[in-house]
């Protein structure tokens, strides 16, 4: 009896813990309360490590919906920095179309004055070399551009095109040691041929020592080489040196256009004809601007009007 | 295997070794319920509650063929009755029905791989579920069972067999550092 007990204590003892179970499910199946003897100690017991552990999950759960939160406000950071990198961008762009607004319509202001119908273009490249000074523009033939017609901007002269294809033109600038204006010193009238030199910026040719010119005169188109308006801003004067010996003096001109910001320009047809109106009209064109008028600064009141000496 | 044991069957433990294990399993089913009552349910939101309890029981079918473990898996039933609003007595009567029927195929098959492990848990809580149905059944006369009800008991039994081999890893490690394996 013994030995069999011992060998089927697994079964013996589990059909006993069976029917244990199955009178406590009938007690309470049938009484309304419950009938639990070791119920409340095992509740006594446990209560205290469940609230210990349910505050320990509670705040193990804060953190992890804290980590969920601080993922989510990185992504917005991304999302919010992407949209002001989007909006520089915009910003950027817009004050580019601002400023391109600006110079056409002092080009417009231009071509209004002009004595003549002018074609606007586009600056499309400049000279590949250091020795010369040239820009290619994206119109050509085919919008009437030829070679031997001036290029003005708002600010002032800007060169000649030398020679056009269909569809593009190239110009020579009054910088370039190719070139050269006919000019006149505007406060006193004197006479000169402007070319450029092979450093930078320009020269006043055949000017005689006695001449009065000084640092700070305004430099325009004469109109008498027939090419550019007459009274058209080409530069100011930064220096001047009269040598020893020779007949002329040597004076340098800071060209009136900074060739290497320009972006749009006119190409009139050649006129030696006077240009309408003071120049530059502040009324048609506004506030000077800056990037084209920095070098000249304010227009300097036009002298009594005086022969001019040949 | 010593030369006692092959003649006389397995030396009995000693007291102090059977104080460990119960102190051992006492302590492990405490943890366990502790965490399926908390923690667990934090983490899942309370849907499919991963039931360690029950993994617990099973290691006890496949390891403990003694009275001790019949008493730990009824004990064990018992004590989830005492923390779930169920009649006291169904948890026991169906972990102790999984201990049962674990014991009795863990003597007829090989089932000391962690893939029969698995496949054991799994099977035994849909025993269990089984189990409590029928006893719901039989006590308070239930109807029918919702297909919702299936598919909750398929998705616990897939999580429990999911984490068996930790659980049975922990308990091994844990009574070798014990000293009672």
């Amino acid at each position: 009896m013994l030995e069999f007990i011992r060998r089927n204590r697994v079964l013996l003892s589990s059909s006993f813990f069976l029917l244990c179970s199955l009178v406590l499910l009938s007690l309470n199946a049938r009484h309304p309360g419950r009938v639990d003897p070791l119920g409340r100690a095992f509740l006594e017991v446990m209560a205290p490590l469940q609230t210990v552990t349910t505050a320990l999950a509670r705040r193990a759960g804060d953190l992890w919906t804290g980590y969920v939160s601080l993922i989510g406000v990185e992504r917005e950071n991304g999302r919010l920095r992407g949209r002001l990198h989007e909006l520089e961008r915009h910003a950027t762009h817009q004050r580019e179309l601002e400023l391109m607004n600006r110079r056409l319509k002092r080009l417009l202001a231009l071509q209004r004055r002009l004595p003549t119908r002018a074609v606007t273009a586009e600056v499309s490249s400049r000279d590949a070399s250091v020795w010369f000074q040239s820009l290619t523009l994206n119109k050509g033939e085919v919008d009437g551009l030829k070679a031997g017609m001036p290029v003005l901007a708002p600010a002032g002269v800007v060169g000649v095109v030398s020679s056009t294809s269909p569809h593009a033109a190239r110009v020579l600038l009054l910088t370039d040691p190719n070139s050269g204006i006919d000019v006149l010193v505007q406060r006193t009238r004197v006479r000169g041929i402007m070319s450029g030199l092979l450093e930078q910026g320009a020269m006043l040719k055949y000017v005689k020592r006695a001449e009065d010119v000084r640092v700070g005169d305004r430099v325009v188109a004469s109109g008498l080489d027939g090419i550019f308006p007459k009274g058209m801003t080409v530069g100011r004067v930064t220096r001047v040196s009269r040598k020893d010996r020779g007949l002329f003096l040597y004076a340098e001109v800071a060209p009136a256009v900074e060739a290497s910001q320009l972006e749009e320009v006119l190409v009139a047809p050649p006129s030696g004809a006077e240009l309408a109106g003071s120049w530059p009209s502040p009324d048609v064109v506004g506030p000077p601007d800056p990037a084209t008028l920095g070098i000249l600064g304010p227009p300097v009141p036009a002298p009594p009007a005086r022969k001019l000496r040949r | 295997m010593s030369l006692y044991e092959a003649t006389h069957g397995p030396a009995a433990p000693s007291l102090g070794s059977e104080l460990r294990t119960v102190g051992a399993y006492a302590l492990a089913g405490g943890i366990a319920l502790l965490l399926q009552t908390t923690l667990l349910h934090s983490l899942t939101g309370g849907r499919a509650i991963p039931d360690l309890v029950l993994i617990l029981c099973v290691y006890l079918g496949l390891y403990e063929h003694n009275v001790g473990g019949a008493t730990g898996a009824f004990l064990l039933g018992y004590l989830l009755d005492s923390f779930s609003g169920s009649l006291v007595g169904l948890n026991a009567f169906a972990l102790t029905t999984v201990y049962l029927v674990v014991y009795l195929m863990s003597r007829r098959l090989w089932m000391n791989s962690a893939f029969s492990s698995i496949a054991m848990v799994f099977l035994a809580t849909l025993l269990r579920g089984i189990a409590i149905v029928g006893a719901l059944a039989a006590y308070l006369s239930i109807d029918r069972i919702s297909l919702a009800a299936a598919e909750f008991l398929l998705a616990e039994a897939l999580l429990a067999a999911a984490l068996t081999p930790a659980v049975f890893a922990v308990l091994g490690w844990v009574k070798r550092r014990l000293g009672v394996v």
